[in-house]
């Protein structure tokens, strides 16, 4: 599988006879077709979700259809934020997704720092701890949490659903902290410490600064899986207008019901900002997760 | 390393705070109300001891559930780790537009699972379905997908996968872009051929992130309730349940608090044992780094 296009050992290149060239050359075209066959497999749904989303009603029960249409309408757009009021739950969203990011930093760093710059007991088992949570059935939690939720009377609110995520995120959010922490030099630290600040104060004058990749990093991904959050959202929200944007396209438009287009436009609504802030990040979020998953 | 007794305690203090009230403590709780007899409709719950664990074995919707959920990672996490390990063989090659095709690889993993379950509920309409309409192109007959219940299990198995298998590919680039060339040119003057190359080089190179990688999905997909619920709710005749729709249908469609709980014991019995595994896998990455 690997580096076909690499020329083997030997004559450089030009020297060699012209069958050879010739059969580097094909074996190069077909790699790439191979690649782009496989690539166009794994990406046809989005495509489809997209071309559907846009495509006009009478096109879109005709056989054969097409997989990419014509005649583009952004109609159904219009209809989810115009008569469906889609932003109205897009709104709950935000501030879910947008607590718990703050709340998920707000947590995770100061752990963060503590796993990362000091040595005390119970520190291995704390680490592994966390690590736990994202392995943990929540099947066995949501009963216990919604008994609870509800007898203190929280249940049905944006809180629950704030405090839920940011726990659920914290395992990414404090190894991705910590593997970004470690890689600050400890004599920043020093330095800062003789110049007079306090420990503490090392984490948001020292760390988080330097870190900056790291934090925005985590905050993407804390957003993201405030964003995307749908059992807690289902169990715990029983008023409508409260509805985060995940449970209410289900609500509003059931998918088995008769507008497609509909369906896609909405589910196009609520990806784009989740994969828009990844790909802003992308490249710490990878280092952040293959140091959390894989390094431990 | 800084020296302080106390101050690491108190950085810790509040995500400590938050998982003790959010896992620990409901943990705890949800074992407890395993072994009781309460329901949405119970005031006061009785201790019955292992009665529903007793239950569950006499329950022949759970024994199809838990026959669906052996299956259930055969289908996903093979196919999540393998599609994942071939894209990412693929990506790590030179080529035109890499970049491009990296990113857009990515994205099922960055889409909310409920749009997810939504795109794939239009791909299999078995009416104007475009999955159906390449059957019917090519000369087939109308799969009848989710409403067979013998191959449900099978195509509800192909969303999930599409959805975790960027993690895996993700992951394993990284470990194959760390990989040093000169082993390869090492091996090329040797003469070894593209799949001695795979075999000897590769795959012992990144054999630590794969085990690791095919425990954490293994973990995730047993866990998975998201895409299931919406696309089928664990029909057609259960045969689309897994461990966790289960207990969810239990819990909240006919609200049998304890018996849904007893589920979940189950689901972190078995999830024990394998984050054990990942420990074991990762101290062992961590000797090899």
């Amino acid at each position: 599988m690997t580096d076909t296009n690499r020329a083997p050992p030997g004559a450089p290149f030009g020297a060699r006879g012209f069958g050879w060239r010739l059969q580097w050359a094909l074996r190069k075209g077909l790699l790439h077709l191979l690649i782009a066959a496989v690539i166009i497999v794994f990406i046809f749904p989005i495509w489809v979700g997209v071309d559907t989303s846009i495509k006009p009603a009478n096109q879109l029960r005709k056989f054969p259809t097409s997989i990419l249409t014509t005649s583009p309408t952004m109609e159904k757009y219009a209809q989810a934020l115009g008569p469906l009021k889609l932003y109205r739950y897009m709104g709950n969203t935000v501030i879910v997704a947008g607590a718990t990011t703050l709340l998920g930093l707000l947590v995770g760093s100061p752990a963060a720092y503590a796993l990362s710059r000091f040595k005390f007991r119970g520190r291995s088992f704390f680490a592994r701890t966390v690590l736990l949570i994202y392995m943990f059935p929540p099947m066995l939690l949501i009963i216990p949490l919604y008994l609870m939720m509800t007898a203190v009377r929280v249940r049905d609110s944006l809180f629950s659903l704030i405090v839920t995520d940011t726990t659920f995120a914290l395992p990414f959010s404090i190894w991705m902290l910590k593997a970004f922490f470690d890689t600050v030099a400890r004599d920043l630290d020093d330095a800062a410490l003789i110049d007079g600040c306090t420990p503490l104060s090392v984490l948001y004058r020292v760390l988080l600064p330097v870190s900056g990749p790291g934090v925005v990093a985590t905050a993407v991904f804390c957003f993201m899986l405030g964003w995307g959050e749908y059992l807690f959202a289902v169990t715990f929200i029983t008023t409508q207008s409260l509805q985060p944007i995940t449970v209410a396209v289900y609500a509003l438009i059931s998918p088995f019901a008769v507008d497609p287009s509909l369906l896609m436009a909405t589910s196009v609504i609520s990806a784009i900002p989740p994969v828009i802030f990844f790909f802003a990040a992308q490249k710490w979020i990878v280092q952040g997760l293959m140091a959390g998953a894989i390094k431990g | 390393m800084h020296q302080s007794k106390i101050l690491p305690y108190l950085l810790l203090l509040p995500a400590a705070v938050l998982i003790v009230a959010v896992v620990a403590y409901p943990m705890v709780y949800g074992i407890t109300l395993s072994l009781t007899d309460r329901t949405l409709h119970s005031f006061e719950a009785d201790f019955i001891g292992l009665e529903n664990f007793r239950k569950l074995l006499q329950d022949d919707r759970f024994l199809t559930v838990a026959g669906n959920s052996v299956l259930w990672p055969i289908y996903t996490v093979i196919g999540s780790v393998l599609s994942g390990f071939l894209l990412a063989l693929i990506l790590n090659q030179n080529f035109l537009g890499r970049r491009f095709a990296r990113g857009i690889l990515l994205v099922p993993w960055t889409v909310p699972t409920v749009a997810v379950a939504f795109v794939w509920v239009w791909l299999y309409d078995p009416l104007v379905g475009i999955f159906n309409q390449i059957v019917l192109l090519v000369g087939g007959s109308r799969l009848p997908f989710m409403s067979n219940v013998g191959m449900a299990q099978f195509w509800m198995a192909l969303p999930v996968t599409w959805r975790f298998y960027p993690f895996v590919m993700l992951m394993l680039l990284a470990g194959l872009q760390a990989i040093d060339q000169e082993l390869y040119a090492a091996a090329g003057v040797d003469g070894a051929n593209m799949w001695q190359r795979f075999w000897h080089i590769t795959l012992p190179m990144v054999r630590g992130i794969l085990g690791l990688v095919t425990v954490l999905e293994f973990i995730w997909l047993f866990n998975h309730f998201d895409i299931i619920w919406i696309m089928t709710g664990g029909g057609p005749a259960d045969a689309t349940h897994n461990f966790a729709t289960y207990a969810y249908y239990q819990g909240f469609k006919t609200f049998k608090y304890a018996y849904a709980s007893a589920i979940g014991v189950v689901m972190l019995a078995i999830l024990f044992f394998s984050s054990l595994v990942y420990l074991y896998l990762q101290d062992r990455m961590e000797i090899e780094l």
